[in-house]
């Protein structure tokens, strides 16, 4: 700890090492393991063998299958929250919600790492999401971007006054200036932010939010939902360097009617996912980015009356893909009778974390000051190194 | 601490004399009064979270006698805006901002009881004692929502209650114990245990809240806590308990920054006993001496002569220097809720209040609820404070409601203005106060009044926006 000093300074671009993005695709609600990728025998879903040797996924998921063999599975996930708000907390930042604090988000932390920002935002949400990547301690620039309705329109990026831009910027600058210059070293940062929003609102580089100048085969491989498209939109952010891209798909709580929720969610996750993963196989992307595909919590092995599934943090699945990280490993088991609450070999959330962290090029354990005197560690957890290159 | 004591006089505290030996502590010169004007607009920002309305202005400036600004407090005391606003920000400290557990947590009602509270002004101690020792059931008896706000998994988590009401009541990051946050502080595990303690044993079901075996222990003061009694009773008597200055310092603390947009000690759930000068202690004081009554507080405070100084320094000022003991008003960022609430004010000529029709109040809910969400509500102020965002940047410049609300129509502010106004002249004074709550200085009018001069309508509208825009109504200065 002699270098703690140097250990809390920013990195360096060097020192970050493979400098590799994040894509988060939120399975919103908490999926249920058995009806995604750790289905068991004799599930009403059904099974498909994948391309991951002994491995089956839900029958619901024929094109993922296909693809396992890019993938990794955890089936062993445990957290302490059984609530949708403090669920989606512990996952995305690996802590446990605490009064006072809001810890990074995994996405923040890629935005971060990542170093000064460019022109387009360093961490962006895509689709409507009750639970946005927060910068929490890293502070508020590192809040995920949202656009709600990907493909279709830029949420505030575009004026709604055309033609008269330039009168109201030389009216805003006469009130400005009057302001700042009676309070030399205010720390008001005004122009600067100003000057970021304009320059996104006129830059080329809004052409990744766009998808009309794809080919109608590609936008039709992601499926043609909201979803498929938000998909789409997440692969060209991704080539354009955003280092933090989240993507969420809604609707996963299904505590009635859960075989058939899940039936639906599956039609717009098996095609939109797969095409992503293809694409950013063939262009050489899978290398430089961590996918994590995963939810607030699991659901009741067992079913409930109204043929549901409740929340269940006891043992439950995510999957893992690109770079840093190791394809065709499954961590975990679950008991098969759905009646033990333990998997074997659990994973606990501080724990995936840790390994995202680690995938993404970072040391988990090490120590970062937000400026506001409250240094903290990236992660709390271990990596699990298996799932490491 | 005698030195301290023997400041209070019968006819008040003296918290002016406090601030200037602190100024002289740090040899700094504090900077002018502010324009009245400017402090009206401090005190709505704080007490009701708007700017004030171009009616309010016109009434308090058509006032000539010499304590208009004395009525005008008074007035916002009573008002509702004060009751709910405050409450709010009240809500925050002590539940946060979480939806919580859905069956037997409802926050608005939470709020709902802090608001007819406060309208009773009934005392603080009196507040966090009712919090603190609820039983019953969370509709019936709202003051319980304090401790259903820490039902995670149909359980009462002791340990978050103990570390809210640390944090809260106390300004004490008891729970920090083992984290990095305090390398030096010396509390213990055991401490912060023992103040859980109190909270043991808490049950939610059919009959609301109820308390099993519990077994606490005061992490400090152990002779303030009664022998005898209720486990929450006792840890209320302790909390409350004049010596326990820790209390009334946060409290202080905190109104301070609802008032100003600063606590004087940042963050305001950490306030050591050392911190905010004498100027904390004799606030501290004082509050304890007129029976926790806050409005007494919020008239000390609004009426103290830091809380009227100007945000302006030459260039050769310190300001960093001179903000850490309130020698100069520091400048802080309008929280989201304000800056809708200002947004959504500066549209309306009229002042939007409980008297308004039911409609408009319902849609400004909604609308500053929607506007909130996609701003970004920060849990760390002082975080936000030094990180203004790009996406807010451009929620202002272009989002939907402020292109709605500052757009020239029948109904809107800025439609009225330039409909209504004898000159330009005078629409853009109007547009000035509804905003800025000033009227434009010279370089101002001769720079904006030709925007008015080609088409008055869409020449409002585009002074509008950049006033909008601007610092001087994103900051609290």
């Amino acid at each position: 700890m002699a270098a703690l000093g140097l250990a809390w300074a920013r990195p360096s671009l060097a020192a970050v090492g493979p400098g590799r993005s994040l894509l988060t695709v939120w399975l919103e609600g908490g999926p249920s393991q058995r009806e995604t990728f750790d289905p068991h025998p004799n599930d009403p879903a059904g099974l498909v063998k994948t391309s991951l040797g002994g491995v089956a996924f839900a029958s619901f998921y024929p094109r993922l299958a296909e693809r396992a063999h890019l993938l990794s599975v955890i089936r062993s996930l445990t957290s302490t929250e059984a609530d949708h708000e403090r669920g989606a907390y512990a996952l995305k930042t690996g802590h446990r919600p605490e009064p006072g604090v809001v810890h990074p988000s995994l996405g923040a932390i890629a935005a971060w790492l990542a170093g000064a920002p460019k022109v387009l935002p360093a961490h962006v949400s895509l689709m409507k999401s009750s639970w946005p990547g927060r910068g929490g301690l890293l502070g508020p620039t590192f809040d995920a971007f949202k656009i709600a309705s990907p493909g279709e329109h830029l949420d505030n990026l575009e004026p709604r006054t055309a033609g008269r831009d330039e009168r109201r910027l030389a009216a805003l600058q006469t009130v400005t200036a009057a302001f700042e210059r009676s309070r030399p070293g205010a720390p008001l940062r005004h122009r600067e932010t100003l000057d970021a929003a304009l320059a996104m609102m006129r830059s080329d580089e809004l052409e990744a939010f766009k998808v009309e100048t794809e080919p109608a085969a590609v936008r039709a491989a992601y499926g043609s939902s909201a979803f498929g498209q938000g998909c789409l939109v997440a692969r060209r952010l991704l080539e354009h360097g955003v280092p933090a891209v989240e993507v969420t798909l809604s609707g996963f709580d299904t505590h009635a009617a859960n075989l058939e929720g899940h039936r639906e969610q599956a039609a717009l996750l098996d095609p939109a996912l797969s095409a992503l993963l293809d694409d950013l196989h063939a262009r050489e992307l899978l290398r430089s980015t961590v996918v994590i595909v995963l939810g607030e919590f699991g659901r009741t092995p067992k079913i409930n009356a109204a043929g549901g599934r409740d929340h269940w943090p006891h043992a439950f699945s995510c999957l893992l893909a690109g770079g840093g990280l190791r394809s065709g490993v499954v961590v975990g088991e679950t008991d098969p009778a759905g009646e033990k609450r333990a998997p074997r070999d659990p994973v606990p959330i501080a724990d995936l974390s840790a390994t995202v962290v680690a995938a993404l090029g970072a040391q988990p354990e090490r120590v970062v000051d937000s400026g506001e005197g409250r240094p903290i560690a990236l992660s709390s957890g271990r990596a699990r190194m298996e799932l490491l290159t | 601490m005698v030195a301290l004591f023997a400041l209070v006089s019968l006819s008040g505290v003296p918290v002016d004399a406090a601030f200037e030996r602190d100024w002289a502590a740090a040899q700094v010169v504090p900077a002018p009064a502010a324009h009245e004007l400017l402090i009206y607009r401090r005190l709505v920002l704080g007490l009701c979270g708007t700017v004030p309305s171009l009616e309010e202005l016109r009434a308090f400036e058509a006032d000539a006698r010499a304590d208009r600004l004395e009525r005008a407090l008074d007035r916002l005391l009573d008002d509702g805006r004060f009751h709910r606003s405050f409450a709010e920000r009240l809500a925050r400290v002590f539940v946060g901002t979480q939806r919580g557990a859905f069956l037997v947590y409802r926050r608005d009602r939470f709020v709902d009881w802090l608001e007819t509270e406060l309208r009773r002004n009934t005392p603080y101690d009196q507040l966090v004692r009712s919090m603190v020792t609820a039983r019953g059931v969370w509709t019936g008896s709202p003051a319980t929502n304090f401790v259903t706000s820490a039902v995670v998994d149909g359980t009462v988590d002791a340990d978050l209650l103990a570390s809210r009401t640390a944090r809260a009541a106390l300004g004490l990051r008891l729970d920090c114990a083992q984290c990095h946050d305090h390398p030096f502080a010396d509390w213990s595990q055991a401490q912060f245990k023992g103040l859980a303690g109190f909270y043991a044993g808490l049950e939610v079901g059919g009959l609301g809240v109820v308390q099993r075996e519990a077994t606490g222990a005061a992490p400090y003061g152990t002779a303030w806590v009664p022998q005898t009694g209720e486990p929450r009773e006792r840890l209320a008597a302790w909390l409350t308990d004049p010596h326990n200055v820790r209390f009334s310092r946060a409290a202080v603390n905190r109104v301070w920054g609802v008032l100003a947009g600063r606590p004087l000690v940042e963050p305001g759930d950490d306030v050591p006993l050392n911190a905010g000068g004498e100027a904390l202690a004799a606030l501290a004081n004082g509050f304890v001496e007129h029976g926790h009554d806050l409005r007494w507080l919020v008239r000390t405070i609004a009426r103290s002569k830091a809380y009227r100084l100007s945000s302006e320094l030459p260039a050769t000022a310190d300001r960093p220097a001179l903000e850490k003991v309130w020698a100069v008003f520091a400048l802080s960022p309008l929280r989201p809720e304000q800056l809708a609430g200002a947004l959504l004010q500066a549209a309306s000529v009229r002042t939007v209040d409980l008297d308004s029709h039911l409609a408009v109040r319902v849609l400004r809910v909604l609308r500053e609820t929607e506007f909130v969400e996609a701003y970004g509500d920060s849990v760390d102020d002082a975080l936000a404070a030094k990180n203004a965002t790009v996406s807010q940047a451009l929620l202002r410049m272009n989002g939907e409601l402020p292109h709605e609300l500052l757009g020239a129509n029948p109904f809107s502010a800025v439609g009225r203005i330039a409909a209504l106004a004898r000159s330009d002249a005078d629409a853009l004074d109007a547009i000035f106060l509804s905003f800025f709550s000033r009227r434009p200085e010279a370089h101002e009018r001769e720079a904006l009044e030709p925007m008015l001069a080609v088409e008055r309508g869409r020449g409002a509208e585009d002074v509008a926006w950049a006033l909008f825009n601007s610092p001087e109504l994103l900051w609290n200065h």
